[in-house]
């Protein structure tokens, strides 16, 4: 492979004519870390391909790059866990050579794993001190507890010693892993993608903490393929991509996140996909009062009635456990219920899964590793689990293995599955290939219907984008598409109609050009309900719309199966008393337009008082906490509002990547 | 007349045997590796024992010898395991029969001999307690006596020293304890070894110290499955196994006590006038057996119930975990 060479033209198109200059505390500051022309080769793969990577003290470098970059790869040879096939590390200005992680830290150079290695039935403290030299032989466990609770403070770290792994949250545990380094008088941290795990807020204290720490003097490696997080934590950064570095230790102010992405994939990433214009076709599935129970045998699917047409892209919205999984689970067969599925025709209610793969159906699972692939088998053996009842792979009694390596090797060029051979174990994939190969065994049969569960979790943007463009591209092709998803930008972009499922129920039906961020938010959440709109508008509003004032254990008596698991509470108590005016106003103008019998008009006017509701909260808001200096000094765009509105309505569930 | 103080005072007895096998075996699985061959590591230990003083006419070199004996037996497994990383189930019921194979050989034409014992002890000051001094610290054998140490020994070793910790560690999350530099194979090569060692001692406890003799594979007659069901019961906790150990040695002693008297609380005794029925009573110990492996080989209870989790699988440095 060539090495990457940027042009003049590329540095100056991408602002990166800083690549060209010597930064400026570089002439003075000596690099604590540095890792000179790297190449780390694996059987089969070239990892690192002649990479350059420095660190200054005192700073957040980011390693950026999509899966399967060598970002990874880059750090384990820095701690000590691959040994480099040639290069140089050179710490603290002398060369070094590590054996194995217990060298590095030795250095002080420590890596907090995605997976965090932790002993889960033992203490914090214990975790903290195991394979030390300190204490030799009697554990004075109060007396390291001591030690940590100081330790933790002084970074500024709130944990309790004594407290068991397995009791504490994801972001306490990382912690956990945080201090276990700082123990061992670490100065360089090495972070792989540490908010794949955590939830917004817990990733806030986490860059926090970091910057903390840098602030300290010690430097951090932060490995990451999410762009916002790189641009809101990152000093600098180098954006791996194939084992290539395509931009080494650039400052990241100034970087736009189109930028940083044409760098990391290699081509421009269009953020707005949009599918084309099409009518869509026939019904071809059909839920009639589909119910059903969750996991525990409590009701978590009531009375579902939903259509699905050929051409088009059906979006459920909701927060995560109102019922979605267990829907995707109905209708793929793998779990029993009440009422009617029909695909084709046919009820492929409580039917084995086999006959709805008979029928056209394709299921894009939630979990990739424990439903969506067997993970100890060969990319070969599972992207024909579905068809090697067929020819030619299956040949009268037997498996014909020649044409299953043919069709697995069709399949990983025309997917782009990046691995060795198809002989490589599916496990030994990064997320974004092994979701490829599950959409190539699933969307190759040429699907009828496609059930699809958070496609792109997890994924990087290039990855998201392939994913994206083909579910568009089998929708453009006439298949019917049912796509959850916890991404409301997604989901907005994608679909023809969205449904928001709350508590087991469709709340409401929408035609993409209706929806908008601050319904479909207000319906995620239980405030709003808008079910049954397409037999008479409004209608089921009146009926129903009292009930979201009721709490939910009233609710659950005067409709005991509507009682679901675990109610999510309204968040935003203070919403209640504009609430109410704002169903008193919906419930005149609905008896207004009721007896004018103009649905057109009752929709125009509900969408003025939906936008009037909205600026009343937001009055209340101005009202109620002093603004911002800066914010009175320029009004805020519609755009703002919109987020501003969105982020307050949606709280923790709002979608932080979300892009307008 | 059956005797309380007397069935007690057997089962402290026999249950040491219970108690050395068993908190050896815990000691094992803590550290990540199970070990079901326990029986066979036993009759070997006892076969050793028995021979070595027999032939040196020392008791204290029998003893030794057995404890060696198990210890080099559980490092056949720990190869397998370890170092081959094979089925841990299937190797540890090959050692048992390897164990019993070599002990039968090894052993043969020993039977009906007799040979030195561990001696009987009073301890002098504590002996004087009533009732307890009389039933816990008088004329019992010297093992008995080092099965009392042994568990507080034991319980303070797991869970408040540093190698117990690094021992824990590498039974629960042996890739965490690697990366923190702890030595998984050494460590388990360690307490497989110990585990053997004690599992000798147990046979040795039989052979030469409270039923003194040899009488082929009867000698132990599927103690060291009681063993591995205990370590379960006991829920990897060696005060617990310890007084389940002294539980089965008393039930027992029970079973042979209840066929001595013409009657039983005002009745006909059923056991003493028909023998067969004792079969079934002494059947208990077993079936309990076979129903305590059965409860614990739930995956989901082992976690709740507290199992290594890294019980029975095998460790390989760098491999990507699912």
């Amino acid at each position: 492979m060539a090495r990457f060479e940027p042009s003049l033209e590329y540095l100056y198109e991408f602002n990166l004519m800083s690549y060209l200059e010597p930064k400026a505390d570089s002439a003075t500051v000596e690099p604590v870390v540095e890792l000179r022309d790297i190449v780390l080769r694996f059987p089969g793969v070239l990892a690192n391909d002649h990479v350059n990577f420095k660190m200054y003290p005192g700073e957040i470098h980011a390693l950026l790059g999509e899966n399967g970059a060598g970002k990874s790869s880059l750090m384990n040879v820095l701690i000590g866990l691959y040994r480099p096939t040639s290069g140089q590390i050179i710490i603290n200005g002398e060369p070094v050579s590590f054996n194995s992680p217990k060298d590095a830290i030795a250095k002080g150079v420590g890596m907090v794993h995605q997976h965090f290695m932790l002993v889960q039935n033992q203490t914090v403290t214990e975790n903290i001190i195991l394979g030390l030299d300190q204490p030799r032989f009697f554990l004075n466990l109060k007396k390291y507890d001591e030690e940590v609770r100081q330790l933790a403070e002084s970074v500024g770290v709130n944990i309790d010693p004594t407290a068991k792994i397995w009791q504490l949250s994801v972001g306490e545990q990382q912690r956990v892993e945080i201090l276990k380094i700082l123990y061992r008088g670490a100065q360089i941290l090495i972070m792989d993608e540490p908010t794949a795990v955590l939830a917004p807020q817990e990733a806030e204290e986490l860059m926090e903490t970091l910057r903390g720490m840098a602030g300290q003097g010690k430097s951090i490696a932060f490995i990451s393929h999410k762009l916002n997080e790189v641009r809101a934590v990152a000093d600098r950064l180098t954006i791996l991509r194939r084992g290539q570095a395509t931009a080494e230790g650039v400052p990241v102010e100034g970087m736009s996140r189109e930028q940083l992405a044409t760098l990391m994939v290699g081509r421009e990433v269009i953020f707005n996909q949009r599918r084309s214009d099409k009518e869509p076709g026939e019904v071809i599935l059909k839920l009639e009062n589909v119910s059903a129970l969750n996991n525990k045998n409590l009701p978590a699917l009531h009375n579902i009635n939903l259509e699905l047409r050929q051409g088009e892209i059906l979006g459920i919205a909701g927060v995560a456990g109102n019922g979605q999984s267990e829907l995707v689970e109905c209708v793929t067969g793998l779990r029993s219920c009440q009422g009617k599925i029909i695909l084709n025709g046919e009820n492929i209610a409580n039917k084995s899964p086999r006959f709805s793969i008979a029928q056209g159906l394709s299921h894009i699972p939630e979990d990739r590793i424990g439903v969506g692939s067997a993970p100890n088998l060969s990319i070969t053996k599972n992207v024909i689990m579905k068809n090697y009842r067929e020819k030619p792979i299956s040949k009268h009694w037997q498996l014909d293995y020649k044409a299953a390596k043919t069709h697995a090797e069709g399949l990983k060029s025309s997917y782009d599955i990046i691995a060795p051979n198809v002989e490589t174990q599916a496990r030994k994939l990064s997320g974004g290939n092994l979701q490829k190969l599950i959409l190539a065994r699933e969307l190759s049969s040429v699907p009828q219907i496609v059930v699809a569960m958070q496609p792109t979790r997890g994924l990087d943007v290039g990855a998201i984008e392939g994913v994206q463009e083909l579910l568009i591209g089998r929708r453009d092709e006439g298949c019917a598409i049912l796509l959850v998803s916890e991404e409301l930008d997604e989901l907005m972009r994608l679909s023809d109609r969205i449904a928001v499922m709350y508590e087991g129920e469709i709340v409401g039906i929408m035609e993409d050009e209706d929806a908008d961020i601050q319904t479909i938010g207000l319906m995620m959440t239980g405030s709003l309900r808008m079910d049954g709109k397409e037999d008479l508008p409004g209608h089921n509003l009146l009926q129903k719309e009292p009930e979201t004032e009721a709490p939910a254990d009233e609710k659950a008596e005067s409709q005991p199966p509507l009682a679901m698991a675990d109610p999510i509470e309204p968040e935003e108590a203070p919403l209640q008393e504009p609430l109410q005016t704002f169903i008193d106003d919906a419930k005149t103008a609905q008896e207004e337009t009721l007896a004018s019998e103009d649905p057109k008009n009752f929709k125009q006017e509900v969408n003025e008082r939906i936008e009037k509701f909205f600026d009343s909260i937001e009055e209340q808001d101005v009202e109620e906490k002093p603004a911002k200096p800066d914010l009175p000094e320029r009004p805020l765009t519609e755009a703002e509002e919109k987020e501003r509105v969105l982020r307050k309505v949606l709280g923790d569930k709002y979608p932080e990547d979300g892009e307008k | 007349m059956m005797n309380f103080s007397e069935i007690l005072r057997s089962g402290l007895s026999t249950g040491t045997i219970l108690l050395f096998a068993a908190i050896g075996e815990i000691i094992t699985e803590r550290s990540g590796i199970q070990n079901l061959g326990v029986e066979g590591m036993m009759l070997f230990g006892a076969m050793a024992a028995f021979k070595a003083s027999y032939m040196t006419g020392n008791v204290w070199i029998g003893l030794l010898v057995a404890i060696i004996a198990g210890g080099i037996l559980s490092l056949a497994h720990a190869l397998v395991t370890i170092h081959f990383q094979a089925d841990q189930t299937v190797s540890g019921l090959s050692l048992t029969f390897l164990g019993t194979g070599l002990a039968l050989v090894i052993g043969e034409g020993l039977t009906g001999m007799t040979t030195a014992t561990v001696p009987n002890l009073t301890i002098p000051l504590l002996s004087k307690i009533p009732f307890i001094g009389q039933v816990f610290f008088s004329n019992l054998n010297l093992l008995v006596y080092i099965g009392y140490l042994t568990i507080p020994i034991a319980w303070y070793f797991i869970n408040k020293t540093k190698p117990g910790l690094d021992m824990r560690a590498v039974g629960e999350n042996p890739a965490a304890a690697d990366t923190l530099g702890v030595n998984v194979y050494a460590t388990r090569y360690l307490y497989t070894f110990v585990g053997g060692c004690m599992a000798g001692l147990a046979g040795a406890t039989i052979s030469v110290a409270v039923s003194p003799g040899w009488y082929s594979h009867l000698t132990t007659s599927g103690q060291g499955w009681i063993a591995v069901a205990l370590v379960i019961f006991s829920h990897w906790n060696p005060t617990r196994a310890a007084l389940g150990g002294y539980l089965f040695g008393m039930l027992r002693r029970f079973t042979l006590d209840l066929q001595g008297p013409a009657m039983l609380l005002g009745m006909r005794n059923p056991f003493f006038y028909n023998h067969n029925l004792v079969f079934f009573l002494q059947m208990v110990p077993y079936a309990l057996t076979i129903v305590a492996l059965l409860w614990g080989s739930s995956a989901a209870r082992r976690k709740r119930i507290g199992a290594p989790a890294s019980l029975g699988i095998p460790y390989s440095r760098g491999e990507r975990g699912v």
